[in-house]
Protein backbone atom coordinates (compact mmCIF):
# COMPACT_ATOMS: atom_id res chain seq x y z
CA UNK A 1 0.00 0.00 0.00
CA UNK A 2 2.79 2.42 -0.30
CA UNK A 3 2.42 5.87 -2.32
CA UNK A 4 4.64 7.33 -5.13
CA UNK A 5 7.02 9.29 -3.57
CA UNK A 6 7.25 13.26 -4.70
CA UNK A 7 9.84 16.10 -4.25
CA UNK A 8 8.28 18.98 -3.09
CA UNK A 9 9.87 22.45 -4.30
CA UNK A 10 12.27 24.44 -1.77
CA UNK A 11 11.03 26.46 1.05
CA UNK A 12 12.80 29.20 -0.63
CA UNK A 13 12.52 33.00 0.72
CA UNK A 14 10.16 31.47 4.11
CA UNK A 15 11.10 32.71 7.61
CA UNK A 16 10.40 31.25 10.85
CA UNK A 17 10.37 33.13 14.00
CA UNK A 18 10.09 34.09 17.63
CA UNK A 19 9.97 31.09 19.27
CA UNK A 20 7.40 31.29 22.17
CA UNK A 21 6.43 28.96 24.94
CA UNK A 22 4.33 30.00 27.55
CA UNK A 23 4.91 28.35 30.92
CA UNK A 24 3.65 25.17 31.45
CA UNK A 25 1.24 24.29 34.50
CA UNK A 26 0.52 20.84 35.62
CA UNK A 27 -3.08 21.74 35.93
CA UNK A 28 -5.27 24.97 35.11
CA UNK A 29 -8.88 25.66 35.46
CA UNK A 30 -8.00 28.40 32.46
CA UNK A 31 -9.04 27.12 28.89
CA UNK A 32 -7.27 25.91 25.71
CA UNK A 33 -8.02 29.73 24.09
CA UNK A 34 -5.90 31.57 27.48
CA UNK A 35 -2.72 29.41 26.69
CA UNK A 36 -3.15 30.03 22.67
CA UNK A 37 -3.73 33.73 23.42
CA UNK A 38 -0.78 34.10 25.93
CA UNK A 39 1.24 32.69 23.26
CA UNK A 40 -0.17 34.85 20.51
CA UNK A 41 0.20 37.96 22.42
CA UNK A 42 3.54 36.73 23.10
CA UNK A 43 4.46 36.63 19.49
CA UNK A 44 3.07 39.45 18.89
CA UNK A 45 5.47 41.55 21.05
CA UNK A 46 8.56 39.99 20.02
CA UNK A 47 7.98 40.83 16.94
CA UNK A 48 6.67 44.42 17.50
CA UNK A 49 3.91 43.78 14.97
CA UNK A 50 0.56 44.88 15.95
CA UNK A 51 -2.73 42.16 15.83
CA UNK A 52 -3.80 43.10 12.49
CA UNK A 53 -0.77 42.47 10.99
CA UNK A 54 -1.49 38.55 11.59
CA UNK A 55 -3.08 37.27 8.94
CA UNK A 56 -2.99 33.72 9.26
CA UNK A 57 -3.81 31.30 12.18
CA UNK A 58 -2.96 27.61 12.47
CA UNK A 59 -4.05 25.60 15.65
CA UNK A 60 -3.22 22.73 17.15
CA UNK A 61 -5.29 21.42 20.48
CA UNK A 62 -7.08 18.75 21.73
CA UNK A 63 -9.03 20.69 24.24
CA UNK A 64 -10.55 23.17 21.95
CA UNK A 65 -13.82 21.54 21.26
CA UNK A 66 -16.83 22.21 20.52
CA UNK A 67 -14.86 25.23 19.58
CA UNK A 68 -12.39 25.37 16.08
CA UNK A 69 -9.80 27.83 15.06
CA UNK A 70 -12.74 29.48 13.57
CA UNK A 71 -13.73 30.40 17.33
CA UNK A 72 -10.53 31.91 18.17
CA UNK A 73 -10.68 34.27 15.19
CA UNK A 74 -13.65 35.65 17.11
CA UNK A 75 -12.52 35.01 20.81
CA UNK A 76 -9.22 36.85 19.91
CA UNK A 77 -10.99 39.64 17.78
CA UNK A 78 -9.06 38.96 14.82
CA UNK A 79 -9.86 39.38 10.99
CA UNK A 80 -7.87 36.69 8.61
CA UNK A 81 -7.35 35.24 5.43
CA UNK A 82 -5.71 31.50 6.18
CA UNK A 83 -6.80 29.46 9.03
CA UNK A 84 -5.57 26.04 9.70
CA UNK A 85 -6.19 23.14 12.33
CA UNK A 86 -4.15 20.52 12.84
CA UNK A 87 -5.12 17.61 14.24
CA UNK A 88 -2.02 15.80 14.48
CA UNK A 89 -0.87 15.52 17.91
CA UNK A 90 3.05 14.96 17.80
CA UNK A 91 3.70 15.75 14.35
CA UNK A 92 1.56 18.98 14.35
CA UNK A 93 4.16 21.65 14.87
CA UNK A 94 5.95 20.67 11.63
CA UNK A 95 2.99 20.42 9.40
CA UNK A 96 2.09 23.61 10.42
CA UNK A 97 5.34 25.02 9.40
CA UNK A 98 4.89 23.08 6.12
CA UNK A 99 1.26 24.38 5.30
CA UNK A 100 2.32 27.88 6.43
CA UNK A 101 5.39 28.12 4.49
CA UNK A 102 3.29 27.25 1.25
CA UNK A 103 0.62 29.92 1.93
CA UNK A 104 3.32 32.64 2.10
CA UNK A 105 5.25 31.38 -1.07
CA UNK A 106 2.13 31.85 -2.91
CA UNK A 107 0.90 34.88 -1.35
CA UNK A 108 -2.42 33.83 0.11
CA UNK A 109 -1.64 35.18 3.66
CA UNK A 110 1.44 37.44 5.43
CA UNK A 111 2.18 36.48 8.72
CA UNK A 112 0.96 32.99 10.06
CA UNK A 113 0.91 32.31 13.77
CA UNK A 114 1.42 28.76 14.32
CA UNK A 115 0.29 27.77 17.98
CA UNK A 116 0.12 24.40 19.41
CA UNK A 117 -1.35 24.81 22.97
CA UNK A 118 -3.96 23.09 25.73
CA UNK A 119 -5.70 23.35 28.96
CA UNK A 120 -5.30 20.84 31.73
CA UNK A 121 -7.84 20.67 34.21
CA UNK A 122 -7.64 17.94 36.80
CA UNK A 123 -9.93 14.48 36.18
CA UNK A 124 -9.91 16.02 32.02
CA UNK A 125 -6.68 13.27 30.96
CA UNK A 126 -9.12 10.12 31.21
CA UNK A 127 -11.74 11.96 28.62
CA UNK A 128 -9.12 12.38 26.09
CA UNK A 129 -7.67 8.79 26.17
CA UNK A 130 -10.82 7.20 26.10
CA UNK A 131 -12.41 8.89 23.85
CA UNK A 132 -8.91 9.54 21.70
CA UNK A 133 -10.79 7.83 18.67
CA UNK A 134 -13.55 5.14 17.41
CA UNK A 135 -10.42 2.41 16.73
CA UNK A 136 -9.01 3.31 20.21
CA UNK A 137 -12.47 3.58 22.00
CA UNK A 138 -13.45 0.03 20.29
CA UNK A 139 -9.92 -2.07 20.16
CA UNK A 140 -7.63 -0.32 22.41
CA UNK A 141 -8.80 1.67 25.38
CA UNK A 142 -10.79 -1.07 27.03
CA UNK A 143 -7.42 -3.41 27.08
CA UNK A 144 -6.67 -2.31 30.50
CA UNK A 145 -7.97 1.66 30.14
CA UNK A 146 -4.26 2.42 30.48
CA UNK A 147 -4.60 5.16 27.55
CA UNK A 148 -1.58 5.48 25.36
CA UNK A 149 0.60 3.36 27.65
CA UNK A 150 -0.70 0.34 26.97
CA UNK A 151 -0.17 0.52 23.21
CA UNK A 152 3.30 2.20 23.19
CA UNK A 153 3.80 -0.69 25.92
CA UNK A 154 3.33 -3.48 23.66
CA UNK A 155 5.44 -1.36 20.53
CA UNK A 156 8.03 -0.57 22.86
CA UNK A 157 8.36 -4.45 24.11
CA UNK A 158 8.86 -5.49 20.51
CA UNK A 159 10.80 -2.66 19.62
CA UNK A 160 13.49 -2.75 22.58
CA UNK A 161 13.69 -6.98 21.71
CA UNK A 162 14.03 -6.84 17.57
CA UNK A 163 16.00 -4.12 17.38
CA UNK A 164 18.31 -4.90 20.33
CA UNK A 165 17.21 -2.19 22.80
CA UNK A 166 17.35 -2.52 26.69
CA UNK A 167 16.52 -0.01 29.13
CA UNK A 168 19.77 0.65 30.27
CA UNK A 169 20.17 2.44 26.18
CA UNK A 170 16.83 4.01 27.09
CA UNK A 171 18.80 5.07 30.82
CA UNK A 172 20.89 6.71 28.42
CA UNK A 173 18.71 8.77 26.24
CA UNK A 174 16.59 10.10 29.36
CA UNK A 175 19.64 11.17 31.78
CA UNK A 176 21.05 13.48 29.31
CA UNK A 177 17.69 14.80 28.13
CA UNK A 178 16.81 15.48 31.97
CA UNK A 179 20.34 17.25 32.07
CA UNK A 180 19.23 19.41 29.05
CA UNK A 181 15.90 19.76 30.81
CA UNK A 182 18.25 21.22 33.89
CA UNK A 183 18.60 24.47 31.95
CA UNK A 184 15.37 25.38 31.18
CA UNK A 185 13.39 27.13 32.56
CA UNK A 186 10.08 26.27 31.76
CA UNK A 187 10.46 22.56 32.08
CA UNK A 188 8.30 21.22 35.12
CA UNK A 189 11.08 18.68 35.96
CA UNK A 190 14.04 20.37 36.50
CA UNK A 191 15.86 17.58 38.78
CA UNK A 192 18.54 16.11 36.59
CA UNK A 193 17.90 12.20 36.86
CA UNK A 194 20.71 9.29 37.12
CA UNK A 195 20.92 5.99 35.62
CA UNK A 196 19.98 4.21 39.14
CA UNK A 197 16.40 7.08 39.10
CA UNK A 198 15.73 5.92 35.50
CA UNK A 199 16.35 1.91 36.04
CA UNK A 200 14.28 1.93 39.72
CA UNK A 201 11.39 3.90 38.85
CA UNK A 202 8.30 2.30 39.38
CA UNK A 203 6.76 -0.50 36.74
CA UNK A 204 3.96 1.32 34.64
CA UNK A 205 3.42 -1.00 31.96
CA UNK A 206 5.59 -3.73 30.14
CA UNK A 207 8.95 -2.29 29.44
CA UNK A 208 7.47 1.42 30.28
CA UNK A 209 8.30 2.67 33.80
CA UNK A 210 7.85 6.22 35.51
CA UNK A 211 10.41 7.97 33.73
CA UNK A 212 9.56 6.91 30.36
CA UNK A 213 6.25 8.59 30.48
CA UNK A 214 5.79 12.15 29.99
CA UNK A 215 3.97 14.37 32.62
CA UNK A 216 0.25 15.91 31.06
CA UNK A 217 -0.17 19.64 31.79
CA UNK A 218 -1.33 22.72 30.16
CA UNK A 219 0.87 25.56 27.90
CA UNK A 220 1.32 26.48 24.32
CA UNK A 221 4.32 26.61 21.83
CA UNK A 222 4.24 28.68 18.94
CA UNK A 223 5.72 30.61 16.01
CA UNK A 224 5.54 33.00 13.66
CA UNK A 225 6.39 32.35 9.80
CA UNK A 226 6.43 35.19 6.74
CA UNK A 227 8.76 35.91 4.47
CA UNK A 228 12.59 36.63 5.23
CA UNK A 229 12.45 39.73 3.76
CA UNK A 230 9.85 41.07 5.93
CA UNK A 231 11.63 39.23 9.09
CA UNK A 232 15.13 41.10 7.53
CA UNK A 233 12.75 44.30 7.56
CA UNK A 234 11.65 43.94 11.37
CA UNK A 235 15.55 42.82 12.46
CA UNK A 236 13.73 39.09 13.83
CA UNK A 237 16.69 36.22 13.50
CA UNK A 238 15.08 33.83 11.64
CA UNK A 239 15.52 30.04 10.35
CA UNK A 240 14.77 28.99 7.07
CA UNK A 241 13.31 25.24 6.57
CA UNK A 242 15.25 23.77 3.78
CA UNK A 243 13.94 20.41 3.47
CA UNK A 244 10.63 18.91 5.07
CA UNK A 245 8.53 16.06 4.58
CA UNK A 246 5.20 14.12 5.88
CA UNK A 247 4.06 10.84 5.37
CA UNK A 248 0.78 9.12 7.47
CA UNK A 249 -0.07 5.44 8.21
CA UNK A 250 3.37 4.52 6.21
CA UNK A 251 4.35 0.54 6.67
CA UNK A 252 0.53 -0.09 7.64
CA UNK A 253 0.98 -4.02 7.27
CA UNK A 254 3.37 -4.23 9.75
CA UNK A 255 2.10 -6.16 12.33
CA UNK A 256 3.88 -4.33 15.32
CA UNK A 257 5.35 -0.92 14.47
CA UNK A 258 9.38 -0.87 14.71
CA UNK A 259 9.58 2.54 12.21
CA UNK A 260 7.19 4.72 10.40
CA UNK A 261 6.64 6.88 7.83
CA UNK A 262 10.36 9.26 8.25
CA UNK A 263 12.03 5.96 6.36
CA UNK A 264 9.94 7.28 3.12
CA UNK A 265 11.68 10.45 2.71
CA UNK A 266 14.80 11.33 5.11
CA UNK A 267 16.83 10.64 1.89
CA UNK A 268 14.73 13.34 0.48
CA UNK A 269 15.57 15.79 2.73
CA UNK A 270 19.00 15.14 2.88
CA UNK A 271 19.67 15.59 -0.94
CA UNK A 272 17.38 18.64 -0.91
CA UNK A 273 19.22 20.39 2.08
CA UNK A 274 22.63 19.64 0.35
CA UNK A 275 23.91 17.98 3.43
CA UNK A 276 23.79 14.72 5.45
CA UNK A 277 22.55 14.05 9.80
CA UNK A 278 26.62 13.82 10.23
CA UNK A 279 26.55 17.54 9.36
CA UNK A 280 23.40 17.96 11.74
CA UNK A 281 24.31 20.85 14.62
CA UNK A 282 21.14 19.38 16.75
CA UNK A 283 18.06 16.63 16.47
CA UNK A 284 14.90 17.36 18.13
CA UNK A 285 12.61 14.23 17.98
CA UNK A 286 9.33 13.28 19.25
CA UNK A 287 9.54 11.99 22.49
CA UNK A 288 6.55 10.36 23.96
CA UNK A 289 8.23 7.89 24.71
CA UNK A 290 11.83 7.21 24.76
CA UNK A 291 12.22 4.60 22.27
CA UNK A 292 10.28 6.11 19.75
CA UNK A 293 13.48 8.73 19.87
CA UNK A 294 15.57 5.93 18.49
CA UNK A 295 13.30 4.80 16.30
CA UNK A 296 13.26 8.38 14.43
CA UNK A 297 17.35 8.13 14.94
CA UNK A 298 17.16 4.82 13.03
CA UNK A 299 14.45 6.53 10.30
CA UNK A 300 16.14 9.73 9.73
CA UNK A 301 18.81 8.00 9.03
CA UNK A 302 21.41 8.99 11.87
CA UNK A 303 22.40 5.54 12.23
CA UNK A 304 21.21 2.22 11.08
CA UNK A 305 17.92 0.20 11.19
CA UNK A 306 18.93 -2.04 14.90
CA UNK A 307 21.70 0.45 15.74
CA UNK A 308 20.28 2.92 17.58
CA UNK A 309 21.57 1.94 21.03
CA UNK A 310 24.96 1.61 19.84
CA UNK A 311 24.82 4.76 18.33
CA UNK A 312 23.68 6.59 21.43
CA UNK A 313 26.44 4.48 23.36
CA UNK A 314 28.92 6.73 21.09
CA UNK A 315 27.35 9.86 20.92
CA UNK A 316 26.83 12.45 23.35
CA UNK A 317 23.23 13.46 23.09
CA UNK A 318 23.71 16.31 25.87
CA UNK A 319 23.86 20.19 24.65
CA UNK A 320 27.44 20.82 25.27
CA UNK A 321 28.98 16.73 24.91
CA UNK A 322 30.64 17.07 21.51
CA UNK A 323 28.38 14.91 19.55
CA UNK A 324 24.49 15.31 18.90
CA UNK A 325 22.50 17.61 21.21
CA UNK A 326 19.29 15.85 21.32
CA UNK A 327 15.91 17.30 22.40
CA UNK A 328 18.02 20.29 24.14
CA UNK A 329 15.25 21.60 26.07
CA UNK A 330 14.68 18.36 28.05
CA UNK A 331 12.02 17.83 25.72
CA UNK A 332 8.61 16.44 27.09
CA UNK A 333 10.37 14.20 29.43
CA UNK A 334 11.48 17.12 31.08
CA UNK A 335 9.20 19.65 30.43
CA UNK A 336 5.93 17.90 30.37
CA UNK A 337 3.62 17.42 28.06
CA UNK A 338 1.24 20.79 27.32
CA UNK A 339 -1.45 18.30 24.44
CA UNK A 340 -0.44 19.55 21.33
CA UNK A 341 1.66 22.34 22.17
CA UNK A 342 4.19 18.60 22.80
CA UNK A 343 4.00 18.41 18.67
CA UNK A 344 5.36 22.13 18.86
CA UNK A 345 8.25 21.90 21.52
CA UNK A 346 11.11 20.79 19.02
CA UNK A 347 10.56 23.02 16.22
CA UNK A 348 10.24 25.66 18.65
CA UNK A 349 12.92 25.00 20.41
CA UNK A 350 15.01 24.14 17.11
CA UNK A 351 14.11 27.71 15.92
CA UNK A 352 15.47 29.09 19.36
CA UNK A 353 19.00 27.26 19.16
CA UNK A 354 19.73 28.01 15.53
CA UNK A 355 18.69 31.44 16.09
CA UNK A 356 20.98 32.38 19.20
CA UNK A 357 17.53 32.58 21.33
CA UNK A 358 18.20 29.39 23.56
CA UNK A 359 16.73 29.66 26.77
CA UNK A 360 18.49 27.35 28.39
CA UNK A 361 21.81 25.77 27.27
CA UNK A 362 23.24 26.48 23.74
CA UNK A 363 24.11 24.35 21.70
CA UNK A 364 27.75 26.12 20.53
CA UNK A 365 27.50 27.01 16.87
CA UNK A 366 24.18 25.83 15.90
CA UNK A 367 23.38 26.48 12.58
CA UNK A 368 21.63 23.21 11.47
CA UNK A 369 18.37 21.20 12.98
CA UNK A 370 16.80 18.32 12.08
CA UNK A 371 13.19 18.21 13.95
CA UNK A 372 10.67 15.59 14.10
CA UNK A 373 7.46 14.88 14.88
CA UNK A 374 5.24 11.60 15.54
CA UNK A 375 1.55 11.54 16.36
CA UNK A 376 -1.97 10.30 16.51
CA UNK A 377 -2.14 6.60 18.00
CA UNK A 378 -5.52 6.07 16.83
CA UNK A 379 -5.30 2.22 16.98
CA UNK A 380 -1.92 0.39 17.94
CA UNK A 381 0.68 3.18 16.54
CA UNK A 382 1.04 6.67 15.93
CA UNK A 383 -0.09 7.46 12.12
CA UNK A 384 1.77 10.90 11.59
CA UNK A 385 5.17 11.73 10.45
CA UNK A 386 6.88 14.89 9.81
CA UNK A 387 10.18 16.11 9.59
CA UNK A 388 11.92 19.28 8.62
CA UNK A 389 15.27 20.79 8.56
CA UNK A 390 16.24 24.08 9.72
CA UNK A 391 18.76 26.36 9.19
CA UNK A 392 19.21 29.55 11.04
CA UNK A 393 20.58 33.14 9.33
CA UNK A 394 23.39 34.52 10.36
CA UNK A 395 22.54 38.10 10.82
CA UNK B 1 -14.52 -21.97 10.54
CA UNK B 2 -17.61 -21.50 10.20
CA UNK B 3 -17.67 -22.75 13.60
CA UNK B 4 -15.67 -20.31 14.99
CA UNK B 5 -17.25 -17.91 17.94
CA UNK B 6 -14.79 -15.40 16.64
CA UNK B 7 -16.65 -12.70 13.91
CA UNK B 8 -15.54 -10.02 12.08
CA UNK B 9 -16.47 -7.67 9.20
CA UNK B 10 -15.28 -9.04 6.04
CA UNK B 11 -15.55 -7.58 2.43
CA UNK B 12 -17.67 -9.08 0.17
CA UNK B 13 -16.08 -7.95 -2.81
CA UNK B 14 -12.07 -9.14 -2.03
CA UNK B 15 -12.77 -10.87 1.34
CA UNK B 16 -10.40 -8.87 3.45
CA UNK B 17 -11.34 -9.17 6.80
CA UNK B 18 -11.49 -5.72 9.12
CA UNK B 19 -10.47 -4.57 12.63
CA UNK B 20 -11.35 -2.99 14.52
CA UNK B 21 -14.98 -2.39 13.37
CA UNK B 22 -15.48 0.38 9.97
CA UNK B 23 -17.64 1.19 7.30
CA UNK B 24 -14.99 0.96 4.27
CA UNK B 25 -13.09 -1.66 3.33
CA UNK B 26 -9.15 -0.85 4.28
CA UNK B 27 -8.07 -2.77 1.08
CA UNK B 28 -10.51 -2.35 -1.90
CA UNK B 29 -12.95 0.47 -0.52
CA UNK B 30 -15.62 -1.57 -0.83
CA UNK B 31 -19.22 -0.79 1.22
CA UNK B 32 -20.49 -4.18 2.07
CA UNK B 33 -19.24 -5.78 5.11
CA UNK B 34 -20.19 -8.74 6.66
CA UNK B 35 -20.37 -9.62 10.09
CA UNK B 36 -19.00 -13.37 9.51
CA UNK B 37 -17.07 -15.92 11.65
CA UNK B 38 -13.13 -15.61 10.92
CA UNK B 39 -10.07 -18.21 12.41
CA UNK B 40 -9.44 -17.32 15.87
CA UNK B 41 -5.95 -18.54 15.25
CA UNK B 42 -2.93 -16.07 16.35
CA UNK B 43 0.65 -15.84 17.15
CA UNK B 44 1.65 -13.65 20.49
CA UNK B 45 3.66 -10.98 18.91
CA UNK B 46 3.90 -8.59 21.78
CA UNK B 47 2.93 -8.85 25.33
CA UNK B 48 2.80 -6.26 28.19
CA UNK B 49 1.95 -6.69 31.68
CA UNK B 50 -0.02 -3.62 32.78
CA UNK B 51 0.67 -1.62 35.90
CA UNK B 52 -1.15 1.17 35.87
CA UNK B 53 -4.53 1.71 34.82
CA UNK B 54 -7.24 4.63 34.47
CA UNK B 55 -10.50 2.60 34.79
CA UNK B 56 -10.86 1.49 38.73
CA UNK B 57 -11.96 -2.36 38.17
CA UNK B 58 -8.81 -2.67 36.02
CA UNK B 59 -6.96 -0.67 39.25
CA UNK B 60 -8.27 -3.62 41.66
CA UNK B 61 -6.66 -6.41 39.17
CA UNK B 62 -3.44 -5.10 38.45
CA UNK B 63 -0.77 -6.56 36.86
CA UNK B 64 -3.45 -6.95 33.89
CA UNK B 65 -1.93 -8.40 30.82
CA UNK B 66 -2.60 -7.59 27.70
CA UNK B 67 -1.13 -9.08 24.16
CA UNK B 68 -1.28 -8.30 20.87
CA UNK B 69 -2.20 -10.96 18.29
CA UNK B 70 -1.45 -11.05 14.84
CA UNK B 71 -4.26 -13.41 13.22
CA UNK B 72 -3.80 -16.08 10.53
CA UNK B 73 -6.71 -14.26 8.44
CA UNK B 74 -5.01 -11.21 8.73
CA UNK B 75 -5.86 -8.62 11.50
CA UNK B 76 -3.41 -7.22 14.32
CA UNK B 77 -5.92 -7.35 17.69
CA UNK B 78 -5.12 -6.43 21.02
CA UNK B 79 -6.27 -8.96 23.49
CA UNK B 80 -6.78 -9.07 27.23
CA UNK B 81 -4.54 -12.06 28.20
CA UNK B 82 -3.73 -14.58 30.93
CA UNK B 83 -0.63 -13.86 33.06
CA UNK B 84 1.45 -17.00 31.65
CA UNK B 85 1.31 -16.10 27.89
CA UNK B 86 4.13 -16.15 26.47
CA UNK B 87 5.73 -14.11 23.37
CA UNK B 88 5.22 -16.10 20.33
CA UNK B 89 3.31 -18.81 21.85
CA UNK B 90 0.41 -20.00 19.45
CA UNK B 91 -2.90 -18.49 20.64
CA UNK B 92 -6.95 -18.42 19.96
CA UNK B 93 -8.66 -15.51 20.39
CA UNK B 94 -12.07 -15.38 21.68
CA UNK B 95 -14.87 -13.12 22.60
CA UNK B 96 -16.01 -12.45 25.76
CA UNK B 97 -18.59 -10.51 27.66
CA UNK B 98 -17.53 -8.05 30.01
CA UNK B 99 -19.66 -6.73 32.82
CA UNK B 100 -21.83 -3.85 30.95
CA UNK B 101 -22.43 -6.30 28.07
CA UNK B 102 -19.38 -4.77 25.96
CA UNK B 103 -18.12 -7.89 23.90
CA UNK B 104 -14.20 -7.84 24.31
CA UNK B 105 -11.20 -10.25 23.08
CA UNK B 106 -9.27 -12.39 25.00
CA UNK B 107 -6.06 -14.13 24.18
CA UNK B 108 -5.73 -18.18 25.18
CA UNK B 109 -2.64 -20.07 24.50
CA UNK B 110 -3.43 -23.00 22.46
CA UNK B 111 -0.57 -24.77 24.80
CA UNK B 112 -2.52 -27.84 26.64
CA UNK B 113 -1.27 -26.89 29.80
CA UNK B 114 -3.24 -23.36 29.49
CA UNK B 115 -6.47 -25.10 27.42
CA UNK B 116 -8.29 -25.30 31.24
CA UNK B 117 -8.17 -22.11 31.58
CA UNK B 118 -10.96 -19.89 30.86
CA UNK B 119 -12.70 -16.41 30.87
CA UNK B 120 -14.95 -15.97 33.84
CA UNK B 121 -18.18 -14.45 32.00
CA UNK B 122 -19.40 -13.09 35.35
CA UNK B 123 -16.24 -12.08 37.37
CA UNK B 124 -14.14 -10.38 34.35
CA UNK B 125 -11.21 -12.51 35.57
CA UNK B 126 -9.06 -15.84 34.48
CA UNK B 127 -9.81 -18.51 36.45
CA UNK B 128 -9.70 -22.36 36.01
CA UNK B 129 -12.77 -24.19 34.47
CA UNK B 130 -14.09 -26.42 37.69
CA UNK B 131 -14.99 -30.23 36.62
Amino acid sequence: MGMRSCNPKPYDGVALVVPITVPYVKTSERSAAYFIGRALAAMIERARLRKADIDGLAVASFSLAPDTVVSLAEHFGMELGYLEQLPFGGASGVMAARRAARSIQAGDAEVIACIGGDAHASGTFQDLVANFSNFSREAAYPYGAAGPNAVFSLMAEHYMSTQNVARDDLATLCVAQRENGSYFPHALLRNPITNSDYLTARQIAGPLHLLDCVMPCAGAEGFLVMSQERAVSLGLPFAAMLAAGERHNAFSSDPVAFRAGWARYAGRLYEQAGFGPSEMDLLQTYDDYPFVCLMQMEDLGFCEKGEAARFIKHTALTCDGGGLPHNTSGGQLACGQAGAAGGFLGIVEALRQVTGQALGKSVPAAQRAMVSGYGMVNYDRGVCTAAAILEGSSV
Amino acid sequence: MNDSPLRMLVCADCGWVQYPRRDICCNCLGAELVDSPVSEKGTVIARSELHHSLDPFFVEQLPWMIVSVKLQCGPMVIAHAHPDTQLHCATRIVPVAREGGSIELAAVPVDSKQADLKWNAGGDCWEKEEE
